[in-house]
């Protein structure tokens, strides 16, 4: 099995279980670390809300998404850069 | 226009030595080789086979060899501009041709399957795919089929090839051959993209290439215009008679040519 068939299948049984999530579950709770779930639970506790506690979110979210590509290789790692979709190269002759 | 098939298409479509551009560049086309059209039934394949063949007549001088065709396809089913360049000789005559032909073996999975290897028409394929380009000075063979797994790998082996993908059902890519697996099953991911219709009709995948080609259908195949004749050309070999249709199937072995028996000579010893 090359690469691309074996990448292809993987992703394959990724969407099928994402799919049986609900279509997936959050970014921080899939990528993020066990702090941004408590720290969650502590701003509603205390019913804290606004600019601040998002900001403050973001960054406890991205330093666990960090922490956990930290151990991936550099492929995966630069999968995760918001890319534009490749166009579909179809023959356009000209002449 | 000249360019409506990618390079490495026009490369074997047209004449030997013949020179078109792309991007800016001339090239000159090889003339000589095979071009596999692999998709289900009702895919497409036969109709793509025609605008190819459509093409070579109007480019070219080539003469057009329908493999085996009813002659109530050639007479009543072919369009005007293509009478006095098609005939419907037998794959075994390759030897007689002296002209750079262009073949169409429609539905090889009967004719020139793995499972009748040995076959004399198989065999003269597999012989000939090596020596292509000595025969008439260079000819090109194009062939549908619904699976590389039952084509005979000799075919493949031997000659430049530059392989069409259509829409494969995703039952039948299980059982492909290992070397193509992977590429039809990207054919069809590509195609998956770009296409509208529910048999991906619309684009072709030209694996040599790497890209997408918008598929071209020929006028003359549409129902709206002659159902007759559309179905004539769409469906050839529903026009065989039944003793035809059984030989091709191998139910039914072909006559055999009567030989003269030699009369033994008798010696008169005494």
């Amino acid at each position: 099995m090359n690469h691309r068939e074996l990448q292809r299948q993987l992703d394959r049984i990724s969407a099928s279980r994402l799919s049986k999530l609900n279509e997936g579950i959050p970014l921080h709770v899939a990528l993020g670390q066990r702090h941004s779930i408590t720290l969650r639970n502590k701003f509603a506790r205390m019913g804290l809300k606004g600019d601040h506690v998002q900001a403050c979110l973001k960054m406890v979210d991205e330093i666990g998404m960090q922490k956990v590509l930290e151990n991936q290789p550099l492929s995966s790692r630069f999968a995760t850069i918001p890319h534009s979709k490749p166009k579909p190269n179809v023959w356009n002759p000209k002449e | 226009m000249k360019n409506m098939f990618p390079p490495s298409i026009t490369n074997l479509l047209l004449k030997e030595g013949q020179r078109w551009e792309v991007n800016g560049k001339f090239r000159t086309a090889l003339g000589t080789g095979i071009i596999p059209i692999v998709a289900s039934a009702r895919g497409g394949k036969t109709a793509l086979a025609y605008a190819m063949i459509d093409y070579v007549i109007k480019y070219t001088n080539r003469p057009i060899i329908l493999d085996s065709f009813p002659q109530r396809v050639i007479d009543e089913g072919i369009p005007e501009h293509w009478k006095g360049r098609v005939s419907n000789q037998s794959f075994n005559e390759i030897s007689k041709i002296d002209e750079p032909a262009v073949w169409l073996l429609d539905d090889s999975a009967t004719h020139f399957n793995s499972r009748s290897a040995m076959t004399s028409t198989n065999q003269t394929l597999a012989k000939s795919a090596g020596v292509l380009s000595h025969f008439g000075g260079g000819m090109t063979v194009l062939f549908t089929t619904q699976s590389m797994s039952g084509i005979d790998l000799s075919l493949l082996r031997y000659a430049t090839i530059s392989p069409i993908i259509r829409w494969v059902d995703e039952d039948l890519i299980l059982h492909e051959r290992k070397e193509w697996k992977g590429e039809i099953e990207y054919a069809q991911y590509q195609l998956k993209k770009v296409c509208k219709d529910e048999r991906y009709r619309d684009y072709f995948w030209s694996s040599k290439d790497k890209c997408l080609v918008k598929s071209h259908y020929p006028v003359f195949l549409q129902k709206e215009k002659d159902p007759i004749k559309a179905d004539l050309l769409s469906r050839p070999m529903r026009y065989h008679t039944v003793e035809e249709k059984e030989i091709l199937l191998g139910i039914v072995k072909p006559p055999r040519k009567r030989t003269a028996k030699r009369k033994k000579v008798v010696q008169n010893e005494s």
